[in-house]
């Protein structure tokens, strides 16, 4: 029984942190036309409890993505410089969108299995009722 | 009839690796997307008949720890790392995850009926 509580922890650490992930990608998605935005990436590592010897997810902090901003020309801009160009937004709306979307599968593998824990968890509570 | 106490005491223990089982799905689903972590699982369930090592004292050997049945270990099963490093495939899970569904229900299918015999047996 301990093992199925500790496993709803798991999962919604996993939840935790693909929902952290896909609150950036809309971020940078928010972001995708400012000039001088460089996409915000997290990454995941595993955690160790040492008292039950599980791993939960842990997100790292915010990194910046370090690649080279496209450079815009437009000098009507008012960011421009002397010949006429400025840094454009470093988000690639193809990447973010497939990162949305491995993020949301992920989430949900996770909603499953929390939700089949819970089945099971209820099945061996019905035994104490018969 | 004496049979049921040790039918009971198996469909318990099918029940305790199903759980433990379970988490460990649970862990490597949760962990499906963490670079170069390694999917786990636990060895198959097997009814223990002959428990002459069984630790029935806190001082005997191996007395607080877990069974190795329930001590998960690296999935050599699991197929190609992704570029990131790991092993994780989550349609593989959700299959595991199906079957230790169906051995936890099993088991407590097993121990509800085995617990109706040994009341008409008693005559309740």
């Amino acid at each position: 029984m301990s093992d199925l509580f500790a496993s709803f922890a798991l999962s919604a650490s996993g939840m935790e942190a693909q929902a952290r992930r896909l609150r950036h990608v809309s971020e940078n998605i928010a972001n995708a036309d400012t000039p001088g935005y460089r996409r915000k990436t997290i990454d995941f590592r595993a955690e160790m409890d040492r008292d039950t010897g599980l791993s939960r997810v842990a997100t790292g902090p915010v990194q910046l993505d370090p690649r080279e901003l496209p450079r815009v020309y437009d000098p009507s801009h008012p960011l421009a410089d002397e010949d006429g160009y400025h840094d454009g937004s470093g988000v690639d709306l193809m990447i973010e969108i497939a990162d949305a979307r491995e993020a949301g599968r992920s989430y949900e593998a996770n909603l499953r299995a929390f939700d089949q824990t819970r089945q099971m968890t209820q099945g061996l509570l019905d035994l104490l009722r018969r | 009839m004496f049979d049921i106490p040790d039918l009971m005491r198996t469909a318990q223990d099918l029940a305790r690796h199903s759980g433990a089982r379970q988490t460990v799905i649970a862990q490597n689903i949760a962990q499906a997307d963490t670079p170069g972590y390694r999917a786990q699982d636990l060895p198959p369930f097997h009814a223990q008949a002959d428990r002459a090592l069984a630790a029935t004292r806190p001082t005997h050997l191996d007395a607080g720890a877990r069974p190795a049945e329930l001590t998960p270990r690296t999935d050599r099963s699991a197929p190609a790392l992704s570029p990131n490093g790991n092993t994780v495939s989550l349609e593989g899970q959700m299959m595991q995850a199906a079957q230790t569904r169906q051995a936890h229900d099993m088991a407590l299918s097993t121990y509800t009926s085995a617990r109706a015999i040994l009341r008409t047996a008693m005559g309740r």
